[in-house]
């Protein structure tokens, strides 16, 4: 883990100051999945999240000489992502909500890494996840899937810290609140 | 001690996490030492700790495919770019006419020669305005004196190209496959993903001015190419080598679509070069001083007599227009 963040610094840095391709590749190798996975069940959409990944990394090639160098590399990716998602699909229906994004955002059973539960349980906890609001979820997803931290996942939404400190507690009583689904 | 302060704390991630034996060690003594606190760290270790999810492998997609996508949008793939040499097949082979040439004919051409690709040019005479729909769906607005070549078809997933001489507005249709859409003008490419754009091809170099999306312009004496964002106008200098951007003043480059003409400090010698290409009227020797003469506000092209008029008005000029000729006289 720390150590494939420090190469994700470093590509970062070849990146902003010498302007290779080969870091532009390291860092879509090791972002793409993740992004693709992510803006696809954000906008229930692969092609407008193939589109936004390709219009991200293209704009980091395009900007390379005048990104920061200090950055969180990944709340950067991700924000960006998003953005890019986000105004694809107001191209496509001009009349979308706001609050109508991550409508969409779903946690699977299967995918739920917990190895004392049942599968009956890993079921309950994702149908327990998944009646959240949207807002709620997302910022669920970004920690229990991407493992992002509160203060990457407030960049990456653009929405203070405290906000989404608040979001996630209230997801979390609810599912503590149940007793037989205890687990953390 | 609330949440917050629990997790603002970075000792308390030691704990929740069981990373730090000394912090774990810590905190333990701590929770033994304030029982009321126990359901409010609980709470904050699962915030911290939380849930793990693994995507599974449905979830995920042909990643080296697009990888090679974006290399070749960005030209960064070590092969010569294919879009750089155009592949003429069999050019149409009818000289450009004045009249908007789309025959029924064509739609009757033997489909048989799959290496034949028919090439059509649509044309329009001066004052005349002509949209044109593409084979792939996108719409494209010609100015008057203006011609665009297409091929009748697209075969899916290759790139999308038309050749420009004058000016058009273009509403691309984006493809699922992602395949681009690239206009040439001159010595310039634009790259398209659905977008909407104006592209200007007469006398000087190209000018390209994005509404919406996103085009990469590429220039044959440009080492890099540059991308614009809605709003943005280029031009390439010949001189230096570099694209000049704009922001800004889109507006005034589109207007025309709706039959106005939008001014923004212009010139009289930038408004009668626009009468001459798009009238085609030839303009009679001026005082240079009053080609210098700027000018702001809008008017309708939809006949040249209030052109004229509204021209006059706002220049305080005397227009006259005879056997083709434009006499303009202070």
């Amino acid at each position: 883990m720390l150590k494939s963040s420090a190469n994700i610094k470093k590509h970062w840095e070849t990146l902003c100051q010498e302007g290779k391709p080969e870091a532009l590749q390291a860092l879509f190798d090791h972002f793409h999945d993740d992004l693709y996975a992510y803006t696809t069940r954000l906008l229930n959409s692969s092609s407008l999240a193939k589109d936004a990944i390709q219009n991200t990394f293209a704009d980091l090639w395009q900007y390379r000489n005048r990104l920061a160098q200090e950055t969180v590399v990944k709340a950067y990716l991700f924000r960006a992502t998003r953005n890019h998602a986000i105004k694809l699909l107001r191209k496509n229906r001009p009349t979308v909500n706001l609050e109508d994004i991550a409508q969409q955002l779903h946690f699977e059973p299967e995918e739920l890494y917990l190895e004392e539960a049942s599968l009956l349980q890993k079921q309950k906890i994702t149908a327990i996840l998944n009646t959240l609001s949207p807002r709620q979820r997302e910022i669920l997803y970004l920690k229990f899937y991407d493992n992002l931290d509160y203060q990457e996942i407030a960049q990456v939404l653009e929405i203070n810290y405290q906000s989404v400190v608040n979001h996630a507690h209230k997801a979390i009583q609810r599912l503590r609140n149940n007793k037989e689904l205890r687990f953390f | 001690m609330n949440i917050e302060q629990f997790l603002a704390d970075p000792s308390f991630e030691g704990w929740a996490r069981q990373s730090n034996a000394k912090d774990f060690a810590q905190w333990e003594s701590w929770r033994a030492e304030h029982p009321e606190n126990i359901e409010q760290m609980d709470e904050a270790r699962a915030l911290i700790v939380g849930l793990e999810f693994r995507h599974t492998i449905e979830s995920k997609t042909d990643k080296q495919a697009e990888w090679d996508a974006l290399s070749q949008r960005l030209n960064l793939s070590k092969r010569p770019a294919k879009t750089r040499t155009m592949n003429r097949r069999v050019w149409w082979s009818v000289a450009a006419s004045l009249a908007l040439i789309v025959t029924a004919s064509w739609w009757f051409w033997p489909k048989g020669h799959a290496q034949e690709i028919k090439w059509l040019t649509a044309t329009t005479a001066y004052g005349e305005l002509q949209p044109v729909r593409l084979p792939d769906g996108t719409l494209v607005t010609l100015n008057a004196n203006s011609s665009l070549r297409y091929p009748e078809s697209w075969n899916a997933g290759s790139s999308r190209q038309v050749e420009l001489t004058g000016e058009a507005f273009f509403e691309v249709t984006h493809k699922t496959d992602d395949a681009p859409f690239i206009v040439k003008a001159q010595s310039m490419e634009v790259h398209v993903l659905g977008t909407s754009f104006n592209v200007l091809a007469r006398h000087t170099s190209p000018v390209v001015s994005l509404v919406e999306g996103k085009v990469r312009l590429n220039h044959i004496k440009s080492s890099s190419p540059v991308m614009l964002s809605p709003g943005e106008t280029a031009s390439f200098n010949e001189i230096n080598g570099q694209f000049n951007i704009i922001k800004g003043k889109t507006n005034e480059r589109t207007s025309w679509r709706d039959r106005r003409w939008v001014f923004d400090h212009t010139s009289l010698a930038e408004i009668l070069q626009r009468i001459e290409d798009e009238f085609g009227l030839k303009i009679q020797e001026i005082d240079q001083q009053l080609l210098s003469r700027k000018v702001s506000g809008q008017v309708s092209t939809k006949q040249k007599g209030t052109l004229f008029m509204a021209l006059e008005a706002l220049l305080d000029v005397d227009i006259t227009e005879e056997n083709g000729q434009l006499r303009v006289e202070d």
